[in-house]
């Protein structure tokens, strides 16, 4: 009695433990984050204090005041959803063109799909410029928007193929009898059943195009276009780094997507099918 | 309402033929039944019919007019499925108006039609309780119900049934049956069903078609397929429990199993003489008695054999006995039908009797399985 007793508090301090451990590494970057941009500009730059004995919000006003934040946030913003957009209307008919028509070479499809995320956006990123430049995109939203759905394509319609095909096939069989067109039996009945598959691909997207930082960096020059990320790195000035500006700013530019995250863990429930076959 | 016709169908998946040739007429207004075992290609046949899924080759007519290009939403057939495919995310009065409201701008309903359309057939199945509920807060019995409405809301020409029974409990299937026998009967409807439960399609349909790995082995009705098998796999496949098939020769006029003592007489195996064959007598012709009583045998049942009891299964009115036959232990099974009065139990020696010999046996060529004459 007493030892499994022992055994299983034991097990469950270990238990404890490394979660702790692991909530640590994840977290401790964001909490430090979060430090830095509550601490006094003097404090910033000594250890110790580990934390400081006097909040300040100065970071956050000179932010919020001081800079274009809010021009690059929007843009951030308008980015991602055009891209979350396009991404889920271009994903989901290619998915479900794999997961359900009768169409020849399905794997080979999806390979080459996901040979197009192989690409080290590294290296594309020069001819991909020229080609941003020729069109006269540079420096417009349109031109991130592009680029991030072509980015972003692969992974949501990897998603959504496998969230179509765990939408039982006699859904779909039984919206075609019932006279659907297969676009038809696509959208009334395909997609309601796999809405928690289609909200992750949409955060995942979504996240993706928020957190993209190379080709905003390229095909962006002024605060027109530019997004929040890139708009951070412009901080620093030339003789001092702003460190506490900065986190106040990435903790701004964090934010939304924390609230989207936790938002949306809400809705990918799954169990939306329950009951539609056999229970 | 429609006849429908296979005309030397034929499907294949990957080279593997699942239908080799299928030639089938379904005439207007039945109940049909497609039984077989699982495997035997029988939703497949199914999906051709609804148009799911194209045939290699081969016909579908209905009323003689081909559809085999038509998409299944010009085909204007019902499907219902064994997992019922209800719409998760709609009410069950939108799952019933569905197929209405997909065709509405073809048929030019009204949302007031369509409204009291699904009324109607919440009214005939007795669902105009649950309406506005989702499919998964049914029970089992009313999912049944609303597949079926939803199938029978648009009035289709062909009413198409998978195994939509397969789901339900033992009671509830009883019930269904009957329901479905009626909604038939009252609709006047063709439907196409198909069941790998015998039992199911020998007390539902008009006609059946017994199938086994794609191949059609006999149609007909019940009591002509229970009477007279047209193979040994029809033989078996068909009544409960299975048709007892025994070794024999014919020889004088009688058919000789090393199994029985005494050969089996009839005038009609005449026409065997010295052949070998399989003897397939039914579990109810062959009677189990005590050993030592005769008393009961009557000029109509025959002494055959005896054997020893290893399982007696009680099933209602009937008991059903196992026996073990033959001078070697484990020669061979057989399944009789023991009396009420009968008190046996496994060990004991029971004698074995044949029932009206003469319609109790059942001769198949030993080869090629088929029915042989008129035994």
């Amino acid at each position: 009695m007493i030892v499994a007793w022992m055994k299983s508090t034991w097990n469950r301090s270990f238990d404890v433990l490394v979660m702790a451990l692991i909530a640590s590494i994840c977290l401790g970057p964001a909490l430090w984050q979060l430090v830095t941009s509550v601490k006094p500009d003097a404090d910033l730059v000594r250890l110790p204090p580990l934390l400081p004995d006097r909040l300040t919000g100065a970071h956050y006003t000179a932010v919020i005041a001081g800079s274009t934040l809010w021009r690059e946030l929007l843009n951030s913003g308008l980015v991602a959803a055009a891209t979350t957009g396009a991404a889920l209307i271009l994903g989901s008919l290619c998915a479900f063109a794999v997961a359900r028509l009768p169409i020849r070479g399905k794997g080979v499809i999806l390979g080459l799909v996901l040979s197009i995320s192989m690409f080290p956006p590294i290296a594309v990123i020069s001819p991909l410029y020229l080609l941003i430049r020729e069109l006269g995109l540079r420096d417009t939203l349109s031109a991130l928007i592009l680029t991030h759905t072509t980015f972003a394509l692969p992974l949501a319609i990897w998603i959504l193929v496998s969230f179509f095909n765990q939408v039982p096939r006699e859904l779909y069989w039984a919206a075609r009898v019932d006279g659907c067109s297969p676009l038809r039996a696509l959208l009334s009945v395909v997609i309601p059943a796999a809405l928690p598959g289609l909200a992750v691909a949409a955060l995942l997207v979504f996240i993706y195009s928020w957190n993209e930082f190379m080709f905003a960096l390229t095909l962006t020059a002024t605060p027109n276009s530019r997004t929040a990320p890139v708009a951070i790195a412009l901080f620093p000035g030339l003789h001092e780094i702003p460190w506490g500006d900065m986190a106040a700013a990435s903790m701004i530019v964090t934010a939304p997507i924390v609230v989207l995250a936790l938002l949306f863990r809400r809705s990918i429930v799954a169990g939306l099918t329950a009951g539609s076959v056999k229970g | 309402m429609a006849e429908v016709t296979l005309d030397g169908v034929c499907k294949r998946f990957r080279g593997r033929e699942v239908i080799p040739e299928l030639s089938l007429t379904v005439r207007d207004g039945e109940l049909f039944i497609l039984v077989g075992p699982s495997g035997c290609g029988k939703s497949t046949i199914m999906h051709l019919i609804a148009g799911l899924e194209a045939p290699s080759a081969g016909r579908i007519l209905f009323d003689g007019q081909d559809v085999t290009p038509l998409s299944p939403r010009d085909r204007d057939v019902a499907l219902v499925f064994q997992s019922y495919a209800l719409y998760p995310h709609m009410t069950v009065a939108d799952n019933l108006a569905f197929p209405l409201r997909v065709v509405k701008r073809q048929t030019g309903l009204t949302q007031a039609q369509i409204v009291s359309e699904v009324g109607r057939i919440a009214e005939l199945l007795g669902i105009s309780g649950v309406l506005d509920r989702r499919p998964r807060e049914l029970s089992g019995g009313q999912r049944q119900r609303v597949a079926l409405g939803r199938a029978l809301s648009r009035q289709p020409r062909v009413f198409l049934l998978d195994e939509p029974l397969s789901n339900l409990d033992a009671q509830l299937r009883a019930v269904m049956r009957t329901e479905l026998r009626r909604l038939h009967d009252q609709l006047g409807i063709t439907m196409i069903y198909v069941t790998h439960d015998q039992t199911e399609a020998m007390t539902l349909a008009d006609r059946l078609a017994v199938l086994d790995r794609g191949r059609l082995q006999q149609v007909g009705k019940p009591r002509e397929l229970y009477d007279r098998p047209a193979n040994r796999f029809v033989a078996q496949f068909v009544g409960s429990p299975s048709m007892n098939m025994l070794e024999a020769k014919i020889k004088d006029g009688g058919a000789r199993t090393p199994l029985f003592d005494l050969p089996i007489c009839l005038p009609s195996l005449r026409a065997h003489e010295g052949q070998s064959v399989v003897l397939g007598i039914r579990p109810e012709s062959l009677i189990i008695g005590d050993e030592p009583s005769t008393s009961e045998l009557s000029e109509k049942i025959e002494r055959v054999g005896s054997g020893i009891v290893r399982l007696v299964e009680l099933s209602g009115g009937q008991t059903w006995v196992t026996v073990e036959v033959g001078r070697h232990p484990k020669d061979g099974l057989l399944v009789g039908a023991g009396s009420r009065a009968l008190h046996i139990s496994p060990g004991d020696r029971v004698s074995l009797s044949l029932s009206e010999a003469e319609s109790a046996c059942h001769l198949f060529d030993p080869t090629t399985g088929g029915r042989l004459g008129g035994a």
